[in-house]
């Protein structure tokens, strides 16, 4: 009757998260941000008049914002995870929630949920949002691809969270899981542009963390890149490799 | 019931805890006393699953913390360090620890008002003064209704008003039949409290008896000796029980003889002495001298 069921460390989990203001003011952030970068990118390319039509498709441009959500959810996951370690708040929730496994998964659940949740509304929005600025030469939600990317950068935005979190939970300082974040989804792929040869980079570039997620949500298929589905293996790969060494962490090692 | 068995934590070359074994039962409040440093806080930690221990085990009713069903309907803990996300209201705290033990929410507004925290439970806990964060932690102890607590150092931060509420807590909470095991580095507080001391010097257990027994074993009064005839002095009362030190040139501290057996000594021997008296011991005295003395065997050794 009165055990830990994890519907239980659910629980626990959305309390904790929805009791922080500044998860909420990130998240927000995170959001305008989103629909902000899609709708100026698709007036620019659209309406405005400049001679970038050709490169990008209605879709595209309205997903525009989603590099810079990833490193803002990214940070959020962090500051989730490193949150609970810096303010000494794990004690509290160890000793409630004693089994490490089940604390870990619902903290990923409920960020997870949350953040797909409010960017999959984002994204929404912003395309619809950005047939109506574009008019009549817009293309139609129902088309399976747009759905598609809607759905894959969404993934895209939330695994990046995850992966943010995670990666809190490997290295518990807030400073150093940024550091190991940004050098996962933006330092390789800047680096692997400038160090790698032409042929590896084609061969090897896209599977690196960024590649594969931005594969999630495109909506033409680019010669040197992953289809959506790879991409996404590809992606929750990492995010799950994140989380078996965050979870490895977690149980054998002292929470303080 | 908790007990401890052979419990051992090691940080590299340093050994925190060393090779505990002691039992804590309900009914009493079992103080956990030692200096700082002494491996109280790790201890404490081990017990309840936070830290892993080097060897040995802790268990609670039979159980290692970390398989408890309901910990928190199980267990109370009060940690030393501040456990609470400063962005997040009292309220909210409770209630998401209250989420996991499925304890309703008039539950957390009743311990709310018992920890004396209405008036703020509203508040993000980042403005709490320290007594405050005490009375929270402990409103989180108490949330689920334990029947094992587990309180380190409750008095921390609070002022004379909470230093009074908590020893009554305590007491009441003993004498309901539950477990109550408290840590502090001040033997005058246990004194107050503790019906039953566990003691500890870094990391080994020195003392797991009775309060009272504790003082009538501890209280050994000194006898202050002041004489122009030191060597003498010595030779007189030499024997395997009795300690003399040295205070100031001429005045020796003796352990082990009363005021009236050094006087019917020197009366024998003939050694003229200008001062005899008696120094009562105080608790404080004694637990110094038991946790200094286990120092020097560590040091010896």
């Amino acid at each position: 009757m009165s055990e830990v069921t994890f519907v239980r460390v659910l629980r626990f989990e959305w309390i904790k998260f929805r009791s922080l203001r500044s998860s909420w003011l990130t998240l927000a952030v995170a959001v305008a941000v989103f629909i902000g970068l899609g709708l100026f990118t698709t007036w620019f390319v659209f309406v405005s008049g400049a001679d970038s039509a050709a490169a990008l498709d209605a879709v595209t441009a309205a997903l525009s914002g989603s590099a810079l959500s990833v490193l803002i959810v990214g940070v959020l996951g962090v500051l989730v995870m490193t949150g609970e370690y810096s303010t000494g708040t794990i004690r509290s929730s160890l000793t409630a929630v004693p089994r490490r496994m089940p604390l870990l998964a619902a903290k990923a659940v409920v960020f997870a949920t949350v953040v797909y949740t409010l960017m999959l509304a984002a994204t929404v929005v912003t395309v619809v949002a950005g047939q109506r600025v574009i008019g009549a030469a817009g293309v139609s939600l129902a088309d399976a691809g747009t759905i598609r990317a809607i759905l894959g950068s969404t993934a895209y935005v939330t695994g990046a969270g995850l992966l943010g979190l995670f990666l809190g939970g490997v290295l518990r300082s807030t400073a150093g899981s940024l550091t190991a974040f940004f050098v996962v989804t933006f330092l390789m792929t800047l680096v692997s542009r400038l160090i790698l040869s032409q042929g590896w980079r084609e061969s090897a570039g896209r599977f690196l963390p960024s590649a594969a997620g931005e594969a999630m949500g495109a909506t033409m298929q680019l010669p040197d890149a992953l289809t959506p589905g790879q991409g996404g293996l590809v992606f929750a790969g990492y995010v799950l490799l994140a989380g078996g060494a965050a979870a490895w962490r977690m149980t054998r090692s002292d929470a303080t | 019931m908790i007990d401890v068995k052979d419990l051992t934590k090691r940080y590299g070359a340093l050994t925190a805890v060393d090779g505990l074994s002691f039992r804590v039962r309900p009914g009493v409040v079992t103080g956990f006393l030692g200096p700082n440093g002494a491996g109280k806080s790790t201890t404490l930690r081990m017990i309840v699953g936070l830290d892993r221990p080097t060897a040995g085990t802790a268990t609670i009713d039979g159980r290692p913390y970390a398989r408890l069903a309901a910990p928190l309907r199980q267990v109370g803990t009060l940690l030393d360090a501040t456990a609470v996300h400063p962005g997040r209201t009292a309220h909210h705290h409770l209630s998401a620890l209250a989420a996991t033990a499925g304890v309703g929410r008039s539950r957390v507004d009743e311990v709310i008002g018992l920890a004396g925290l209405d008036s703020s439970a509203h508040r993000r806990a980042g403005g709490f003064s320290l007594g405050m964060g005490q009375r929270l932690g402990i409103a989180a102890a108490l949330l689920a209704d334990p029947p094992v607590l587990i309180l380190d150092e409750p008095v921390n931060g609070l002022d004379p008003d909470g230093i009074r509420w908590i020893r009554d807590l305590m007491r009441g909470l003993a004498a309901e039949g539950r477990t109550v095991f408290v840590s502090s580095h001040l033997m005058s507080e246990m004194a107050l409290t503790a019906g039953h001391l566990i003691v500890v010097g870094h990391g080994r257990l020195l003392a797991d008896e009775p309060l009272a027994d504790f003082i009538t074993r501890a209280e050994l009064d000194t006898v202050l000796v002041r004489t122009s005839e030191p060597d003498r002095l010595h030779r007189m009362l030499a024997g395997p029980e009795v300690t003399v030190t040295a205070v100031d040139r001429g005045v020796f501290e003796v352990a082990g003889l009363d005021a009236q057996q050094i006087g019917d000594r020197a009366a024998a021997a003939g050694v003229t002495l200008h001062e005899l008296s008696t120094r009562r011991a105080s608790l404080e005295d004694a637990f110094m001298r038991l946790t200094r003395d286990a120092h020097d065997h560590r040091e010896n050794a």
